[in-house]
């Protein structure tokens, strides 16, 4: 095998660094030190797009404009649940200024013998029916309102509780058979066998399915914590909405899009249409935040396209923020029931979970798997179910099903420490096995001063002050189809190409700082051309996958443009290549000091105009857990909460917020820092503000808008100090992970345990608003 | 994860999931759940939740047989 043996860095600085030797491909680049030797990773550099950020440079998808471009709005279904008798574009189509409207329609296949109507079925409200595309959107507006669409109403069921009853009207039309003792039907997951509105359980994962023997282990135990909890669903609220720009030409289609994963839009274009993925072009240059749900050309790509194919001309279509709450996906919400087991000396024996939620039409409202893996236990078993109701489609949203679960776990825990007598975070040093949260509850605990932590309710006055933490864990996962290529020109440039976006978290930045560190380079002479499949393919922006799955190939790759390079410095100099480095945009010699030349009068060296290297993700060092790209290891955190509470009014203000976080080798402080902020402040507003309304004699969502569904404004943002705690574990070139997950699970339930600790009354339900508290309290009824 | 994972062959070349990691398009198991209690199944054909049949959208599901059914051509993918 072509491998070489070096030694990395291993451990946590401070605490237990040490070295490890690994067996890696010989084409790897040699091995990083650790962050403080280095001269530009792991250093607090601004972003590189920052001032086209701040000035307005920055185009994003909402912001194009085509010569000839029409702008489209979707029409959309007005009753929850409903067969289309007709549709009647007729007024609509006559409006002066509208080019084209395309109605969904079901393609009745040749021999196939079921007719399923002229119309899709309707099964939310928001539904998209069609769309239509004008001169300016609000033609377009005016004449989605002179459609008739002819509704055959059907029954339907909004609420989670009301669809898992025996008679609840069903979502999907399958006979009801259910066993009468909540909902359980004892078949597989995906409904392949399950009836009526509940599909279910889920009871493994990629972590394997049920440990141990619950019934045992809860024998075993002295004390036992039993409890439901609630969460809500949250929408997704980003500053730009989801959205394309269309033009789909002669040779081409082109989009523009405001996604997590140009790639997957690309594919999904190319499988929708029939055209090969070469005919495709998906552009993404800046984005507007998404949370999960924009990882794909959803319903408003295939329309756009439709209308420019139509029209021969580019379609803007863009959500408004109406749309973006009843249609583009959300976090369902969940019942769940946590039974956990423990002896007298806090040693866990069991723990049992058992949820339900709705990610409405869809299936995938589970809570995660934080129950199965934060702390170890001998016995374990969940059952997580699904329930089906007339609601808009659930997506994955910022650490899907773990945030929820995390919220009831780990009040859970608090529970089991207060009824052992322990100290919240004295208990999880004993249950939690984790070596880097343990440092993260260390330093964490010093920074946020834990010890001036009170018994909970005991504080005086009106305005009561608690104190609380939370943990979390998210698996390191690798996309490993992630592509970079890395060229030199011969004017001295430098550039990156890749399909992988920058959706607003630095993605550009860090590139650009693995190059510039490889190269010896600065970060201002690297050019970042990312957000373009015409491009190597790179990770979607999802569970934490972009830092560890392309920062290695792009080191990788910049690593054999560079002794490319050195080959012809070499061969000028009459050298081994092996004995050049280059440093502070120099070229140099290990043997001879006297040997100089500039970075830029070396790439002149080059017989072609470039040297371009294309570098893909390969396996970790000692591979994966699983081989489709599960690493070993986690990205743990843990968080600490401070709150007041007016025990008078309900208020609840969070007050402070340490968040102590590990991500592997840290690339940028700063923006790691800002993006823990950003989930946090999401953490906050999940647990106390945003809220999901629905009318259920309607099906509508009552707070469809950024005025009536709360996200905290500045005023109630607190102080938050971020710890970052460095590990390395020899896993890649880069040993670098993401942040995006692992920032936002463990905030609600910290600040739930922060809110029972300054009251003294536990709430199990979140979002907790005034009136929640209040009711706790028995100040109101 | 269920036992039995569906064969590539048999799933409707408009499956997507929408798993928690990202990592939903890139292989050659678009449909590929990974984890199925937080998954979302999504039809790209309807662009939904429900097929073009109306009916639920999952692996198990979007198999040969059913009406909308479109089988995935090995270079598709």
């Amino acid at each position: 095998m072509d491998t070489r043996k070096e030694k990395f860095p291993y451990g946590i600085p401070g605490h237990n660094l040490s070295e490890i030797e690994r067996e890696i491909p010989i084409e790897e680049p040699p091995v990083w030190p650790i962050n403080d030797k280095l001269k530009i990773i792991g250093k607090r550099v601004n972003r590189i797009d920052a001032v086209d950020k701040v000035t307005g440079k920055a185009k994003y998808t909402s912001d194009m404009k085509l010569p000839g471009m029409l702008y489209a709005k979707m029409l959309r279904s007005k009753v929850p649940h409903a067969a289309i008798k007709s549709i009647d574009i007729s007024e609509a189509k006559s409006l002066a200024g509208v080019h084209a409207i395309y109605l969904i329609e079901n393609t009745q296949k040749e021999g196939e013998e079921k007719n399923n109507g002229k119309f899709p079925m309707v099964k939310y409200v928001g539904q998209p029916l069609g769309g239509v595309a004008a001169d300016s959107l609000e033609i377009a507006k005016d004449a989605i309102s002179l459609i008739k669409v002819n509704y055959e109403e059907k029954p339907f069921v909004i609420d989670l509780e009301a669809a898992m009853e025996m008679d609840a009207p069903i979502v999907f039309d399958v006979p009801i058979t259910r066993q009468a003792d909540g909902g359980d039907v004892g078949e597989v997951h995906d409904g392949s066998k399950g009836q009526g509105n509940v599909r279910g359980p889920s009871t493994s994962s990629f972590f394997g399915g049920p440990r141990g023997d619950l019934e045992q282990g809860f024998n075993e135990a002295d004390i036992i914590v039993e409890k439901t909890y609630r969460t809500q669903v949250q929408t997704h609220m980003p500053l730009e909405t989801h959205g394309v720009v269309v033009d789909w030409r002669p040779d081409m289609m082109m989009v523009y899009a405001s996604t997590q994963n140009t790639n997957a839009v690309r594919n999904e274009m190319a499988s929708i249409f029939g055209l090969p993925k070469s005919k495709v072009r998906v552009v993404c240059d800046f984005m507007g935040g998404g949370f999960g749900a924009k990882h794909s050309a959803g319903s408003f790509g295939p329309m756009a396209a439709n209308l420019s194919k139509k029209t021969g001309r580019p379609v803007w279509l863009m959500m408004d923020r109406q749309e973006e709450h009843i249609a583009e996906g959300n976090r369902p919400n969940s019942i769940q029931y946590l039974k956990i087991g423990a002896k007298k000396n806090g040693t866990l024996t069991a723990i049992q979970q058992r949820s339900h939620g709705t990610a409405g039409v869809g299936l995938g409202a589970g809570v995660g798997r934080i129950a199965q893996v934060l702390y170890p236990c001998p016995n374990f078993a969940t059952e997580q179910y699904d329930v089906l109701t007339n609601a808009g489609p659930g997506a994955a949203w910022r650490a899907p099903g773990n945030v929820q679960g995390a919220f009831g776990l780990e009040q859970a825990i608090d529970e089991m420490a207060e009824k052992l007598n322990m100290d919240p975070l004295k208990y999880r040093d004993l249950i939690d096995k984790s070596e880097v949260r343990k440092i993260e509850r260390q330093r964490g605990a010093k920074l946020f001063n834990w010890s001036r932590r009170q018994p909970a309710g005991s504080g005086k006055g009106l305005v009561k002050k608690g104190l609380g933490v939370g943990q979390s864990t998210w698996p390191r996962f690798v996309t490993l189809d992630s592509s970079v290529e890395v060229k030199i020109h011969n004017d001295g440039g430098v550039e990156i190409r890749s399909s992988v976006q920058d959706i607003g978290t630095g993605t550009k930045t860090i590139l650009a700082q693995v190059v510039a560190e490889e190269l010896g380079l600065q970060v201002n002479d690297i050019t970042v051309n990312i957000g373009d499949t015409f491009f190597p393919v790179g990770p979607g922006s999802g569970g934490s996958v972009v830092t560890g799955s392309i920062t290695p190939p792009t080191r990788n790759a910049a690593f054999e443009a560079k002794t490319a390079l050195l080959k012809l410095v070499a061969k000028k100099w009459e050298t081994d290549s092996s004995e050049l480095f280059i440093e502070n945009g120099q070229v140099g010699s290990k043997k001879d000091a006297n040997l100089k030349m500039p970075f830029k009068e070396a790439t002149k060296l080059m017989r072609t105009s470039q040297i371009s290297k294309i570098a893909s993700r390969s396996d970790d060092y000692g591979g994966f857990q699983q081989p489709w790209g599960l690493a070993y290891g986690d990205l743990g955190s843990v968080q600490f909460a401070e709150v007041s509470v007016n025990t008078d009014t309900g208020f609840v203000k969070v007050d402070k917020i340490v968040a102590a976080h590990s991500c592997g080798r840290p690339l940028n402080i700063g923006q790691l820092e800002s993006q823990i902020n950003g989930g946090v402040i999401q953490g906050i507003s999940y647990a106390l503000y945003e809220n999901r309304i629905m009318d259920t004699g309607t099906g509508h969502m009552m707070n469809a808008n950024v005025d009536q569904y709360k996200v905290p404004y500045s005023m109630e943002i607190p102080e938050i100090e971020t710890l970052i705690v460095e590990e390395y574990s020899a896993l890649s070139s880069t040993d670098a992970y993401g942040i995006g997950e692992p920032a936002n699970i463990a905030t609600a339930a910290a600040v739930a345990n922060a809110v029972y600790n300054a009251i003294g009354v536990r709430l199990h339900e979140i979002p907790i608003t005034p009136s929640s508290i209040l009711k706790a309290l028995n100040k109101v009824s | 994860m269920g036992e039995n994972k569906p064969s590539k062959l048999g799933i409707c070349k408009f499956l997507r999931a929408r798993n928690p990691y990202g990592m939903m398009e890139g292989g050659d198991q678009p449909w590929l759940l990974l984890d199925d209690a937080n998954t979302i199944c999504w039809c790209i054909s309807s662009a939904g939740g429900a097929g073009p049949d109306s009916g639920l959208v999952s692996p198990m599901n979007c198999t040969k047989g059913r009406s909308c059914y479109v089988p995935a051509d090995a270079d598709d993918l």
